[in-house]
Parts: structure tokens; sequence; C-alpha cells
């Protein structure tokens, strides 16, 4: 069964971690939980700009989640049909920054795409960045992109540090993608 | 042609186009689920109204608190629909108005700003 819940608690206390969802996502649990966080930050007179910024990081993790993750816990034959992806996210307040994590589970064939892309983003500097996100606003929507591929370079604007991201080895099959933006 | 009227939701912005005025107005926070699917009868209804302009003067106030990633979209594809209107001759002004403590809305402005050409874009700071 499941380790003690207590331990990690803890763990996440020691962290900073004052929000954390793992489990099916949707809109609904984006909305939901969005809205205690963006409470969170006001209740903490969170400054305007950090606010959006936070904010912005964990919509777009989040939708990339739902649209990109698949759902490991149900029957993988179904897989184009998944409704809830599986995905874990989490927010801390540690050492006057906000951390963002985010996780879910890929397809193995996805990463070589992914890693490459991440890689060529991560590197670009803020006023090329800039450029490429406007670029890419201006051309028409990739058919095999879900959303309107802005999400990660949105992610890499809003982050004071380069994120950092890691692909974890589940099976012969599957993938954990995970990644970490700091704000 | 009727005006254009959609209450806020928790994800969606207001929105209304009205006709005797000529006032279109974006007004609110825009993540929703299906954004495409959303923003659909928006551009179906700007369409149709563009088609019908004389020589009337169309003011567009736009005013988001936030947007996420696939709404910038929207927003680029709305933009230059007005910016196409206007190499036609159409009179159409954007006003992006913005609170002056987000400083975030404020530069998402100035990066549509310039992307545009032709059409009339100014930032407006709300005290």
């Amino acid at each position: 069964m499941i380790g003690n819940l207590f331990q990690y608690t803890c763990q996440f206390a020691q962290e900073g971690v004052f929000l954390c969802y793992s489990g099916p996502t949707s809109h609904e649990v984006l909305v939901s939980t969005g809205n205690t966080l963006k409470q969170f930050l006001e209740d903490n007179r969170v400054d305007k700009k950090q606010f959006y910024c936070i904010f912005s990081v964990y919509v777009e993790m989040f939708e990339n989640i739902i649209r990109y993750g698949i759902d490991l816990f149900g029957d993988n034959s179904h897989m184009e049909n998944c409704r809830y992806p599986y995905g874990i996210i989490t927010v801390a307040f540690k050492n006057d920054q906000f951390t963002i994590k985010c996780g879910n589970i890929i397809a193995l064939e996805q990463k070589s795409k992914l890693k490459q892309y991440l890689n060529t983003i991560k590197s670009m500097d803020p006023q090329i960045i800039r450029d490429f996100y406007r670029e890419k606003r201006k051309q028409k929507v990739e058919s095999e992109c879900k959303g309107a591929g802005l999400g990660l370079i949105e992610i890499i604007r809003k982050s004071s540090q380069p994120i950092v991201f890691s692909f974890d080895y589940i099976d012969d099959y599957f993938l954990f993608f995970s990644m970490t933006a700091v704000i | 042609m009727k005006n254009l009227e959609i209450p806020k939701s928790k994800t969606t912005p207001e929105i209304l186009f009205n006709l005797s005025t000529n006032e279109l107005s974006i007004k609110g926070e825009s993540f929703p689920e299906n954004t495409s699917e959303f923003y659909a009868p928006v551009f179906e209804w700007l369409e149709q109204y563009l088609n019908t302009l004389t020589d009337q003067v169309v003011i567009v106030n736009i005013e988001l608190v936030y947007f996420n990633s696939s709404s910038s979209k929207v927003l680029m594809d709305l933009f230059d629909m007005l910016e196409d209107a206007v190499q036609d001759g159409k009179e159409i002004t954007v006003n992006w108005r913005y609170d002056e403590d987000n400083e975030m809305a404020a530069e998402y402005g100035e990066d549509f700003m310039e992307d545009l050409e032709n059409l009339p874009f100014h930032l407006v700071e709300i005290e």
C-alpha cells in the first residue's frame, strides 16, 4: 500500500510545498486548484507581476498535462481516447522563490522531439525567445498540436532561472516526464 | 445581425459587441477549456460585421488581466483580421487596457503592437 502520508507531508513542508495535486487531470481540476493558488498568493500579498508569472506557469504546465499526458493507470489499449491523463503538480515557496514542478507520463517515442525542442528554446536569450514566440504566434497551428504550441515558450519566458527537465524510465513504452520552473 | 453578448465565466472573458455604438469589448480572464471552440462564434460574428461596415468608426476595447498562450494566439488572429479590414479602408482602433500595476499585461500589449502595421493600437493604462 501507499507509504506513510505523514512522511510525505513532512517532506513537502520541508521543501515549502503549499499546493500539491496528483491524480487524473482535467480543466475542472485546473480551475479549482488554480483558484486556490490565486487565493493563497493574494492572501500572502505576492507582488502582481510575480503573481501572474506563477499563475501563468501553473496554467500552462497543467494544460500540457491535460493535452499530452497519458493515463498509465487506466487501460493502455484505450490510450488514444484517454479522458483524464495522470499528472502531478506542486507549488513551493522557499528562500523567497516560488518553485513549480510538474510531472506526467509520456510515450517513449515522444521523448526525442520534446527533449530537442526544450533544449533549443532553453538556450535562447530573452530577446530571441520573445521574437520566436511572436513568430510562432503568427504561424498557423501545426495539426498534431492540440494547443497553440506556445505553452513551453511561455513557461520559459516566465521563469527567472533556466528550467530543469528530466525523463525517467517506466518501462519499454512509457516515460515519466518532469519539469521544474523557478519564479 | 444581432449584438454579440457572451457573459463571463471562471475561465472566459465577457464579450460584448454592440452594433449601434460600434464598440467591441473583451474583458476579464481567458483560459478556456477549448480555446478555438470558445472563440469560434466571435470570429463568425466579426467576419459578418466587418463585411457590413461602411464608414463607421469602430472601437475595440480589450481588458484582459490574464490570458493563456492559446488565447494569445487567438488574439493575434483577431488583430490580423482587424488589420486586414483596416487595409480595406475600415476605421478601427484597438485600445489595449491594463491596470497600472499589471506590468505583464502592459508587456503583452507592447508585443502585439509591434506585430501590427496598420491597425491603430493604443496602450491605455487604467488608474
